[in-house]
């Protein structure tokens, strides 16, 4: 009984491994960067908001440009960053793209309606990708542009 | 497994002798139903001077009502939208009954399952037996992968009447899915597992006609709700019961 026991646990955990549902698989990145504005009147004035995301993602008829890993508010004045991200590369995922903004009037919306200001943003393909380490630099240059517009 | 469902099993293995062998069964439910002991100790519910007695113990009532008597068997194809079943059983004696059950959705899910039904109301016009089942899910869709152990608890209930007898199941159906990942770091590979529970709760009411004492068909409609609190398709199905021969 004992040995039927074993025997049957072990089917079970054998069966269970031998049948993986969902099979994920991530890729560390250590992301080093540093954000400037064009405009130096600009540097260490409002918040820096950043966003990683894919260059392609989706297979066949639904693979398209750009999709969100994570996102990022740099504190005040801050324009130096470094955060380590785990990147999926499944489902067709393919490059990496970092996209910023800088909020001047602190709504976190870009150039929302009535603004008085033109807040810049930019974008840089990240072109180490595969790597563990990647460093990049930022340059905000282009007023009110979203990520679609900027992306090569 | 839930705790509720962790004591259902446990209560269920425990049961020394789960069919009262009451000898007036007969009369507190009928007047004119007799029940005999036969030698192996079950109860025999046909009188074979009362015609309206003569499918108490077919094999089409025992396989809707759970559990045969020793040396009895019974075999159900069932075909439906979206469910299909086929289901045998063996009676082994002392309200034992050994069964296999394949059931299939559409042809893109299979749970073959291997199980042991107990009698516990063993009347002649009312049948309760509890069913633990173990067995694996296997879904073949990629995109929705669904494969691994698989453990149900079941409840049937039956009321035999002259051919034709409702019946209702309930079942609490679990599985087990293992996920994976690996994330690659700069020193290596990191693997790790996971475990996600699937939750089928599963009720059938349906009525099972008796054409001979081994033959039967089947119809019910199946109320499965996968994945509580999400909402579920009902579904209906027909099928055909035979068995009994060389007991």
């Amino acid at each position: 009984m004992k040995g039927f026991s074993v025997v049957w646990v072990a089917v079970v955990v054998a069966g269970t491994g031998a049948c993986v549902n969902e099979d994920v698989h991530l890729f560390e990145v250590e992301l080093a960067g540093r954000i400037a504005t064009e405009d130096p009147s600009l540097d260490g004035v409002g918040t820096v908001h950043l966003e990683l995301h894919h260059g392609y993602v989706g297979e066949g008829e639904l693979r398209r440009p750009l999709g969100l890993i994570e996102s990022w508010a740099l504190g005040p004045e801050v324009r130096d960053f470094e955060d380590v991200v785990l990147v999926s590369t499944d489902g067709g995922a393919e490059g990496l793209v970092m996209y910023g903004w800088l909020d001047l009037d602190g709504d976190g919306v870009l150039c929302n309606v009535g603004a008085a200001d033109e807040e810049p943003a930019g974008v840089v393909v990240l072109s180490d990708v595969p790597a563990h380490d990647i460093s990049f630099e930022l340059e905000l240059s282009a007023p009110c542009r979203g990520v679609e517009p900027l992306f090569p | 497994m839930s705790p509720l469902s962790l004591s259902v099993l446990v209560a269920l293995a425990a049961s020394p002798n789960p069919a009262p062998e009451s000898t007036d069964e007969g009369a507190a439910t009928s007047a004119t139903t007799t029940t005999t002991a036969t030698a192996s100790g079950e109860k025999d519910h046909v009188d074979p001077g009362d015609p309206r007695t003569r499918f108490l113990e077919s094999a089409p009532f025992d396989l809707v009502g759970g559990g045969s008597r020793k040396g009895d068997w019974a075999v159900e194809a069932s075909a439906g939208f979206p469910w299909q079943r086929v289901r045998g059983q063996l009676g082994v004696g002392r309200g034992l009954t050994p069964l296999l059950e394949l059931d299939s959705v559409l042809a893109r899910r299979f749970r073959p399952a291997a199980g042991l039904g107990l009698r516990w109301v063993d009347r002649p016009h009312v049948r309760l037996t509890g069913e633990v089942l173990l067995g694996w899910d296997w879904q073949r869709t990629p995109e929705l992968r669904r494969r691994g152990p698989n453990g149900e608890l079941r409840l049937r209930l039956a009321f035999p009447v002259r051919r034709v007898a409702p019946y209702l199941v309930a079942a609490t159906r679990h599985t087990l899915l293992m996920d994976r990942t690996t994330v690659a770091t700069a020193s290596g590979d990191d693997v790790s597992w996971s475990a996600r529970h699937s939750w089928i709760l599963w009720g059938q009411l349906g009525l099972v006609v008796a054409i001979t004492e081994h033959v039967g068909l089947d119809v019910g409609i199946d109320l499965p709700w996968v994945e509580p609190p999400s909402i579920s398709i009902p579904g209906a199905h027909v099928g055909v019961i035979v068995g009994g021969w060389g007991r």
